[in-house]
C-alpha cells in the first residue's frame, strides 16, 4: 500500500519564483489497484507522481510505500517497489539492445546472473517483445519502445506501476498495444497501476479517478462518478469522453434515459431502442 | 494548382547497402485554399514526403512542382521557402531566441519588410495563436508553458504569412485545451490570408471537422486519395494504415453493423444526433 | 523509418558465432596484439597472411560484405591520405619526378604497406564491432581498465558513460538533421557569410541542440535513477564475463603467431 499523507511540495522553494505543486495532498493506493490521475495542466499531477517512488521527498507530510518511508528509505529500495515510465519513447533506453537494457535494472539491483536472465525472459514475454530481445532498441516502433520501457520496470518486479503520460506521443497502433499489456498486467498479473493521463478515454479502463486541481485533490472516485459530476469537469476544464458526452445530449432529447460509459454500450443502447418497436 | 506531385519516389542512401524507399511512386495534386490531409502511421512516409514541399529534399524520381517552380537540385530555393512556411513537429525545440519578440523576428527579419510593418506582423501573429504580445513579447521562450511554447514557434512562421502552411503533426504531445486553440488559429490564419493548408497527422478526430481532402500513407505507398467522406466509408482502409477512425464514423458503422443505418457519414455531433433522431423517427420511434 | 545511425556507428550484429562467443576482453586484446604483429612487419606477404586471415573470420562470422564496406567508407579518406604522404615524402631512390616532388622507390612500398596495414586494422577492428554488442564492448574496456579503479579512479561510471555515448552520437546526428531543416525552412543561411557572421547564424541551431541535449540528460538521468542505478552501488551483470579456455587459446596462439611476425 502506498500513503501520502498531507504532502507539501514546492518548486524553487523559498525564492520569489516559487511554485506551490501539492498543497496538502492526502491519497492512498492499494495492491493490485488501477488508478487514474487527471487535472489541468500545472495542477500536480507529475509532482504527485513522483513523490510515489522517491524521485522527489515531501517537503512536509510523508509517504510510505509498503511501510518504508520515503525521507528515511535508500531510495533504489523504494524504486524496486514502484516503477516508472515516462512520457517519451526515445530517451528511457540506457542500452542498444532490447535484453540489454531490460538487464540495466535488475543489474542495479546486484542479483545475480542467473536472476536477471530468467526476469529478462518473463519481463519480455509479458510485453511481447520477446522475439526482439536481440534487436537494436533505437529501432523499434513508439509503442515497442514504450513497451521496452515498461518490460524494464517489470525486471525489477515491482508492485506499483506509474505510467506518467505513456501513451500521449504514441501513434493510434502504439497506444493500443501498450493499452493492452497495462491491461493484462493489471488484471492476470496483479500489477498496481497509476496512470497520469490527459485522454479520457484511457481513464475509462481505471476503476479509480483521482482529481488534481491547484495541488490538491479536490475529488475520489468511480470514472463513473466523475465523468458525470459537471461542477468538477468545469472547474478543471476537463471534458468527459466522447461516449459521456453523447450520451448525455441523447438523455436531454429524451433518446436514452442513462449515462454511457463505452462505445458498445451507446451503440446497443441505441440499437434496442428500435428493436422495442 | 500550387501543388503537383507526379510519380514521387525517394529513396534514402540511394545506391547504398542500406538504402531505403521511403516513398513509392505518389502523386497527388492540391489547390489553392484546399486544406489537405496527410495520413499515416509513424513511419509511413508521411514526414519526408513533406519535406519535398519545399525543396528540403529533392525526388529520386518524379516531379514536385510547387507554386510553379519545380524543385529539384540548382534551383533557387530562397523564393519558394518564404511562400511554403514548413512546421516540423515539437516546433518549439527549435525556439532558441532570448525573447520571444527574438525568435518571432528571425524568420521575419529575412523578408526585407520595415520596423513597422515587422512590429505589425509581430504583433498580429500572436494575436492568431491567442498570445497577448504585451504580456509574452520580452519573456524568454524557455519558461513558457509547452502549449505556450508550441504557440510562438507557430507564431514565427505564421509571421511571414507563407501562402502555403505545412505542419506535421501540430499537436502531438499537447492537452486537449491547446490541441483545440492550435486547429482553431491555424484556420484562423487559413482563413484571413487565402491561404493553403497541408496537414499531417495520424489522429483523425482532429482533422475530420476541418480537412476536405487528403491521401493515407502506409509504408511508402498511396493506399487512398480523395475526400473524407469517401474515406470514411471503408474503415478497412484505416485500418490497414493503422489509423483510426474518428469517434462520429466509427459509431456509424457499429450502428449500421447492427442494422441500424444513418442516412449518411456523420462527422459532427450534429451530423450525428440528427442523424439518429431522422433514423429512429423513420421507425416511428420518436 | 531510416535513420542515420545505420551509417555513422559499426554496429554491432547480433550472432551466434565462434567469434560473437568470444569473451569482449579476450576480443579486445586479440585486436591489440594483431596490430602490434602488424605494424611489426616489414613484409607484404605477411601482410597478405593477414588480410586473408581477416576474410576468412568474416566468413566464419557471417558477416555480409557490404557492411564491411560500409565500415570501411568513413576511412577512405585517412587511408588516401597516409599513403599518400608516404609515397611523396619517403627519401630514397627516386623513379620518379613531378614537378618538385619526388616519387621513390621506398615511398612506393610505404605506401602500399601503409595502405595494406591500415585497411587490415581497420578490418579486424570492424570485426570486433559488428560482433561484440557496445556494451559488451564497453564492459570489456571496464574491466581490463579495472585495476585502475584500485587507484580511485571511477571506472564503472565511466564504463558507463561510454556506452551511453554510444547509444546517442546517432539520435544526437538525427536531432542536428532536423533542427537544420527546421531552421532553413525558416530562412535560416548556414553556408555564407564570413567567420563571424557565420558563428552567429548556427547560433539558431547551436542552442536548440544543446537544449536538447540538456533535455535528454535530463531525462535518461530521471530513467536510470527509477531503475534504481546509483553510482557508488554495487552492479552485477546479466552476463557475468568469464574467460573460457577458447579465450585462452585464442589469445596463446595469436601472441605466438605475432612472435612468429617479429622473428621471420
Amino acid at each position: 500500500m502506498i500513503e501520502v499523507k498531507e504532502v507539501f511540495y514546492s518548486f524553487r522553494k523559498g525564492t520569489p519564483q516559487e511554485i506551490k505543486a501539492l498543497s496538502g495532498v492526502s491519497f492512498s493506493i492499494y495492491p493490485g489497484e488501477f488508478v487514474s490521475i487527471i487535472g489541468p495542466n500545472g495542477s500536480g499531477k507529475s509532482t504527485l507522481a513522483k513523490h510515489l517512488n522517491a524521485l522527489l521527498i515531501p517537503q512536509e507530510g510523508d509517504v510510505y510505500v509498503c511501510g518504508l518511508n520515503t525521507k528515511k528509505a535508500e531510495p533504489y529500495l523504494i524504486k524496486r517497489i514502484v516503477g516508472m515510465v515516462l512520457q517519451n519513447p526515445e530517451n528511457q533506453a540506457v542500452a542498444s539492445v532490447v535484453e540489454e537494457d531490460v538487464a540495466f535494472g535488475p543489474e542495479n539491483l546486484g542479483l545475480p546472473s542467473s536472476e536477471i536472465v530468467k526476469r529478462i525472459e518473463e519481463a519480455l514475454r509479458s510485453v511481447g517483445l520477446w522475439e526482439y530481445r536481440q534487436y537494436p532498441s533505437h529501432l523499434l516502433s513508439g509503442g515497442q519502445k514504450q513497451k521496452l520501457a515498461i518490460a524494464s520496470i517489470l525486471a525489477m518486479e515491482p508492485e506499483y506501476l506509474i505510467l506518467d503520460e505513456a501513451t500521449n506521443l504514441l501513434d493510434h497502433v502504439g497506444r493500443s498495444e501498450v493499452i493492452e499489456v497495462i491491461n493484462f498486467l493489471n488484471s492476470k498479473k496483479k500489477v498496481a497501476v497509476i496512470q497520469i493521463t490527459s485522454s479520457m478515454e484511457e481513464v475509462l479502463l481505471s476503476k479509480k479517478v483521482a482529481v488534481m486541481n491547484n495541488g490538491r485533490i479536490i475529488l475520489t472516485g468511480s470514472p463513473e462518478k466523475v465523468f458525470v459530476n459537471s461542477e468538477i469537469l468545469r472547474k478543471t476544464n476537463l471534458e468527459a469522453p466522447d461516449v459521456v458526452k453523447l450520451s448525455q445530449e441523447f438523455i436531454q432529447l429524451g433518446i436514452l434515459d442513462r449515462v454511457c460509459f463505452a462505445e458498445e454500450d451507446l451503440v446497443s443502447s441505441l440499437c434496442s431502442l428500435r428493436l422495442k418497436n | 494548382m500550387l501543388v503537383k506531385i507526379k510519380e514521387l519516389t525517394f529513396i534514402y542512401g540511394e545506391g547504398l547497402p542500406w538504402q531505403k524507399k521511403a516513398l513509392d511512386n505518389i502523386s497527388l495534386s492540391i489547390n489553392k485554399g484546399d486544406i489537405y490531409a496527410i495520413m499515416g502511421s509513424t513511419g509511413s512516409g508521411k514526414s519526408t514526403l513533406i519535406q519535398h514541399f519545399n525543396g528540403l529534399l529533392f525526388p529520386t524520381s518524379g516531379t514536385v512542382v510547387v507554386n510553379g517552380i519545380e524543385i529539384k537540385s540548382g534551383v533557387d530555393l530562397k523564393k519558394l521557402r518564404k511562400e511554403v512556411g514548413l512546421v516540423f513537429q515539437f516546433p518549439e525545440q527549435q525556439l532558441f531566441g532570448e525573447t520571444v519578440l527574438e525568435d518571432i523576428s528571425f524568420g521575419l527579419k529575412k523578408l526585407g519588410l520595415n520596423v513597422l510593418e515587422n512590429e505589425e506582423r509581430i504583433t498580429e501573429s500572436l494575436d492568431l495563436v491567442g498570445l497577448e504580445p504585451e504580456k509574452f513579447l520580452n519573456r524568454s521562450p524557455l519558461y513558457l508553458s509547452g502549449g505556450e511554447k508550441r504557440k510562438v514557434a507557430l507564431a514565427g512562421v505564421l509571421s511571414m504569412k507563407p501562402s502555403i502552411l505545412v505542419l506535421d503533426e501540430p499537436t502531438a504531445g499537447l492537452d486537449p485545451h491547446s490541441r483545440i486553440d492550435i486547429m482553431a488559429s491555424l484556420l484562423d490564419y487559413i482563413k484571413k490570408n487565402e491561404a493553403t493548408m497541408v496537414i499531417v497527422s495520424n489522429k483523425l478526430d482532429e482533422i475530420a471537422n476541418c480537412c476536405n481532402r487528403g491521401l493515407v500513407l502506409h509504408e511508402g505507398f498511396v493506399i487512398f486519395e480523395g475526400s473524407f467522406l469517401d474515406l470514411f466509408q471503408y474503415p478497412d482502409i484505416l485500418f490497414r494504415a493503422g489509423l483510426e477512425l474518428p469517434f462520429f464514423p466509427r459509431l456509424y458503422h457499429r450502428l449500421k453493423e447492427k442494422d441500424l443505418k444513418l442516412s449518411r457519414i456523420p462527422l459532427t455531433r450534429e451530423d450525428f444526433t440528427l442523424g439518429v433522431r431522422k433514423c429512429l423517427a423513420s421507425h416511428r420511434l420518436f | 523509418m531510416f535513420s542515420f545511425s545505420q551509417v555513422i556507428l559499426g554496429q554491432y550484429l547480433p550472432g551466434k558465432t565462434f567469434f560473437h562467443r568470444l569473451d569482449p576482453r579476450s576480443k579486445i586484446l586479440s585486436f591489440i596484439i594483431i596490430t602490434i604483429g602488424l605494424l611489426g612487419t616489414d613484409k607484404l606477404w605477411v601482410i597478405f597472411t593477414y588480410l586473408a586471415s581477416l576474410y576468412f573470420l568474416y566468413y566464419l562470422t557471417e558477416l555480409p560484405v557490404k557492411y564491411v564496406i560500409r565500415g570501411l567508407k568513413p576511412m577512405i579518406w585517412l587511408l588516401l591520405i597516409t599513403s599518400l604522404l608516404h609515397l611523396l615524402f619517403t627519401p630514397g631512390k627516386t623513379i620518379m619526378n613531378i614537378f618538385f616532388l619526388k616519387i621513390t622507390e621506398e615511398g612506393v612500398r610505404q605506401a602500399y604497406f601503409m595502405g595494406g596495414r591500415l585497411i587490415t586494422i581497420v578490418g579486424f577492428s570492424l570485426l570486433l564491432t559488428y560482433t561484440t554488442s557496445p556494451l559488451d564492448l564497453t564492459d570489456g574496456i571496464g574491466r581490463l581498465l579495472k585495476p585502475l579503479s584500485f587507484l580511485g579512479l571511477p571506472v564503472q561510471d565511466f564504463t558507463l558513460m561510454m556506452s551511453i555515448a554510444m547509444r546517442f552520437i546517432p539520435i544526437l546526428y538525427e536531432e542536428a538533421d532536423r533542427i537544420t531543416k527546421a531552421q532553413i525552412s525558416r530562412g535560416a543561411d548556414f553556408g555564407s557569410g564570413n567567420l563571424i557572421e557565420g558563428a552567429r547564424n548556427f547560433m539558431p541551431l547551436f542552442i536548440p541542440l544543446l537544449l536538447c541535449i540538456f533535455r535528454r540528460a535530463d531525462e535518461l538521468a530521471l530513467a536510470m535513477e527509477i531503475r534504481g542505478y546509483r553510482s557508488e552501488g554495487k552492479r552485477t551483470r546479466m552476463r557475468e564475463l568469464k574467460m573460457k579456455i577458447s579465450d585462452y587459446f585464442t589469445l596463446i596462439l595469436l601472441i605466438l603467431l605475432t612472435v612468429v611476425v617479429y622473428i621471420v
